[in-house]
């Protein structure tokens, strides 16, 4: 059973920056339009003239465009009935590759990043209007039927200058659904102007300019509906992993304006209750930042690998628990002897062993591209050396004599 | 229904465009369309247009070999196109109770595919001849992901695949029927780790199967409940068949030959589901399992010797009856605790001691006769190095249990050689240092609870 429909929509006039770029969203429209016509057609003339009258719509279009200021409504779609293109959304004002969030798609980051290839991601939330968030400490928030959590991945063209522009690959959303959080996938174009729904994974081709001004190349992975599950899957359920008291505790710049994002978010009504004072809530420490390197490894373990090492997870069957809420160290791996690791183990006899992180599985296996031993199961294609550096200095760090005799 | 199964069938003449949406929903209403041979022409006229530059790859079209293929996949000209083939029927065309039924032919899939439509059964043209082929696999840790219940995979092969074979976790109702899932290089370490591997599941069948050269266990059904294992073929496995931490299983009909060890029954520690009891293997022909151990150092199944018929660990209540365990050279079968793998267990909750399970009328011949590893040292150390009892008991009893009613004992009955004599037996006194061994049955000579057989519904 529908319990929405399509109809649901934000009434909300967006500033059209990009006349170009709002012109092209459009297009995005009246080319779903048409796909619909083309439904109707039972001949291959009528395709043909189809095709004809779609060019003809596109130039029309962009010649509106220039002239009058277009409305941009966030859209919601029908329970399992994702749109085609993520600019039937409406997510985006301007040139939707710009990313200039609509009234009502709310921007943020959160503490600690999961690791994909060196990628960027833009994260936005969106409430149905009047809607509201179940607020917790420390517990999962939950979120109101119709939400969607966006994130999107791109790399820059050059990490030297961000500015020099980016290439985006991927869109992808949550959406909580009657039956559930739904993942949808949207895969950019080269040219950066549409973005279509593709749930069946895709490799793309990257190349762009490092740090040190060296070439890049990957082969990037958009993963297919299923492999999100391997992430957000607990039990039967999808779940998101991002928005949560411990990753949100942090600042945004909003306008320009540096502001703690959970304050933000009260601020525009988003919860359902007066929250904390934000310096007194439990939060996550950046791996990248300067508190001691427990706190720090912890939370990216938390971040990284906690969502399937968790016992609802997909590594559930495992037992290692990952999650930052764990106080017993065998459990997340300290002396820890593997159980069903297989090869996995790398003739190493503990998932942690202290002092020695070159005897650590936990290490081996963040180390490695094989997809047989990789961790996380995830198809990335290249280790986060930054988090095998933070993890092998905590271990390295720990008392060696722990193991003894086991 | 009936537009699922053109889509695929119509992947043809999608070319180099196979990726684009726009073209699949031509296709697709074209195919509403395509009972007439024009449009079918029109089709082909595209498609020689394409054909000019003579490289593009395609997938060639197919047709359905059963009247219940909801959709028929094909292998097509490249792996890219393939695995898109299979992933959108498996993705987005495949709906609950569907069969997803693949032609024969050699799949080359470099990914992970994965499914999680409830109810869909994967259908091979013919074991033999429909090959899912992950020689050049690149990305993924298994051949197959299922995450979905009521799956079914049935008449075709799973070949090379990087890591597992074909993972089912978390499914009520598994079927794996008349699959191969096998490992085409020898005794290789570097071979996948489970070939058939359902894990947290319900109500599982694997039949009429046959795995080889997984690096741990070739039918490996772990933290699951209800399961039939019946009439498979395992061999150049590390373990030809591992049942842990489960309960329930019946394990039956089946010819493990030529693994390193035949049949294992775990129950380990810190592991979700906590402990198994309950399989009751019969009727198995258990034969010459001496393939040296190529199992990775750490995995657990490293520590089985060479030669191993069938190992009971740390479980309990298990029934092994009427099996054919013929020239394991370490043993037959061995019960043993988990004490003996050299490593205290932590987990407060786990029963290191193996209990209450019963042995019985089996038939063993030239087992023991050379043992290996560490049924090399327990042979040694009663001073004995080069034979060693086909039945063995680690000797290891919880003085914390009553056992007053004797339940609790392991039992050992009716364990006879091919002229029908008792088969010897040894209680080599782990806990004891080997200082007390015992060729003696004496109380363990009993006759234990015997199981049901597994009902599936």
């Amino acid at each position: 059973m529908r319990r929405r429909n399509a109809a649901r929509h934000y009434v909300a006039v967006v500033a059209c920056l990009f006349a170009l770029g709002c012109g092209s969203s459009e297009d995005a429209n009246n080319n779903a339009n048409n796909t619909n016509n083309v439904n109707n057609v039972n001949n291959s003339n009528n395709v043909n003239n189809a095709n004809n009258s779609n060019n003809v719509n596109n130039v029309n279009n962009s010649n509106n465009v220039n002239n009058v200021e277009p409305l941009c409504d966030v859209a919601f779609a029908p329970d399992g009935e994702p749109f085609d293109t993520l600019a039937e959304y409406c997510f985006f004002g301007g040139h939707m590759a710009e990313h200039i969030p609509n009234a009502g798609v709310v921007p943020y980051d959160v503490i600690a990043t999961l690791y994909a290839d060196d990628s960027k991601k833009l994260r936005y939330l969106v409430l149905p209007e009047g809607e509201q968030i179940g607020y917790t400490d420390t517990e999962k928030w939950s979120f109101p039927l119709g939400t969607v959590i966006i994130k999107t991945f791109y790399v820059d063209h050059d990490e030297r200058d961000p500015a020099l522009g980016r290439r985006i690959m991927e869109t992808r959303l949550l959406v909580n659904e009657s039956d559930g959080w739904q993942p949808y996938i949207y895969v950019w174009n080269e040219e950066q102007t549409e973005a279509k729904l593709r749930q069946i994974g895709q490799w793309i081709d990257l190349e762009w300019v490092g740090m040190e001004g060296q070439t890049r190349t990957l082969e990037y992975r958009v993963p297919n509906k299923n492999q999100c599950k391997n992430c957000h899957g607990q039990d039967d359920f999808f779940e998101p992993l991002g928005p949560n008291t411990r990753q949100m505790n942090r600042t945004y710049a909003y306008d320009g304006e540096d502001k703690n994002q959970l304050e933000h978010l009260a601020e525009l009504g988003l919860f359902d209750q007066e929250i904390p004072d934000t310096s007194t809530l439990f939060t996550l420490s950046d791996p990248l930042g300067n508190d001691d390197v427990e706190r720090r490894a912890r939370s990216y373990l938390d971040a990284n690998c906690a969502h399937c090492h968790n016992g609802s997870g997909a590594a559930g069957p495992t037992g290692l628990q990952l999650s930052v809420f764990i106080d017993e160290p065998r459990e997340y791996g300290i002396c820890r002897r593997p159980v069903a690791a297989g090869s996995g183990s790398g003739d190493l006899l503990f998932d942690i062993k202290p002092g020695h992180s070159d005897e650590s599985i936990i290490v081996f296996r963040m180390a490695s591209t094989d997809p047989e031993l990789k961790m996380p199961e995830l198809p990335t294609q290249t280790a986060d050396l930054f988090g095998v550096d933070l993890i092998s200095a905590w271990i390295d760090s720990m008392d060696p004599s722990e193991c003894e005799g086991l | 229904m009936h537009t699922k199964r053109l889509i695929i069938a119509l992947a043809i003449f999608a070319f180099a465009a196979c990726g684009d949406d726009d073209e699949k929903t031509n296709n697709a209403n074209n195919s509403n369309n395509a009972n007439n041979s024009n449009n079918a022409n029109n089709a082909n006229n595209s498609n020689n247009a394409n054909n000019t530059n003579n490289v593009e790859p395609i997938c060639p079209e197919v047709t359905a070999f059963s009247d219940d293929c909801a959709i028929t996949v094909g292998p097509c000209t490249t792996s890219e196109l393939t695995v898109e083939r299979i992933q959108t029927a498996l993705i987005v065309d495949a709906s609950d109770g569907d069969v997803v039924c693949f032609t024969d032919g050699t799949y080359d899939v470099r990914e992970e595919l994965s499914l999680d439509v409830p109810n869909v059964e994967l259908r091979g043209q013919s074991r033999d001849g429909t090959v899912l082929d992950f020689t050049e696999q690149t990305s993924g840790a298994n051949g197959l992901n299922v995450t979905s219940d009521g799956f079914a995979i049935t008449t075709m092969t799973v070949r090379n695949t990087t890591g597992d074979g074909i993972r089912v976790s978390g499914a009520n109702g598994v079927t794996f029927d008349n699959v191969r899932v096998e490992w085409t290089s020898e005794a290789d370490e570097n071979n996948g780790a489970y070939g058939v591997y359902p894990v947290q599941c319900m109500n599982v069948l694997i039949q009429n199967s046959i795995v080889s050269g997984a690096s741990d266990a070739g039918i490996y059904v772990g933290q699951s409940s209800n399961i039939l294992v019946k009439d498979n073929e395992v061999f150049g496995n590390v373990a030809g068949i591992e049942i842990e931490n489960s309960t329930g299983a019946e394990v039956t009909g089946n010819y493990a030959h030529d693994n390193t060890g035949g049949l294992l029954i775990f129950d380990l520690p810190d592991l979700p589901a906590g402990s198994g009891k309950n399989t009751k293997a019969h009727n198995n022909r258990i034969i010459e399992n001496n393939l040296p151990n190529f199992a990775a150092r750490g995995a657990f199944v490293k520590l089985v010797p060479p030669g191993t018929g069938v190992l009971i660990l740390s479980g309990d209540a298990n029934e092994i009856h009427n099996n054919e365990i013929t020239g394991n050279i370490s043993v037959g079968v061995v019960i043993v605790s988990h004490f003996t793998i050299g490593q205290e267990p932590d987990d407060p909750t786990f029963d290191p001691y193996p209990e209450s399970n019963y042995v019985h009328d089996n038939t063993f011949e030239g087992n023991g006769t050379d043992p290996q590893a560490i049924a090399f040292v327990i042979a040694g150390a009663a001073g004995e190095p080069d034979i060693l009892e086909p039945l063995l008991w680690d000797g290891t009893t919880d003085d914390a249990k009553d056992n007053s009613d004797g339940s609790l004992t392991n039992c050992f009955m009716n364990n006879v050689d091919g002229d029908g004599n008792a088969v010897p037996f040894r209680d080599f006194d782990y806990a004891g240092n080997f200082m007390n061994v015992s060729t003696d049955l004496g109380d363990n000579e009993c006759e234990g609870a015997t199981l049901p057989g597994i009902t599936l519904p």
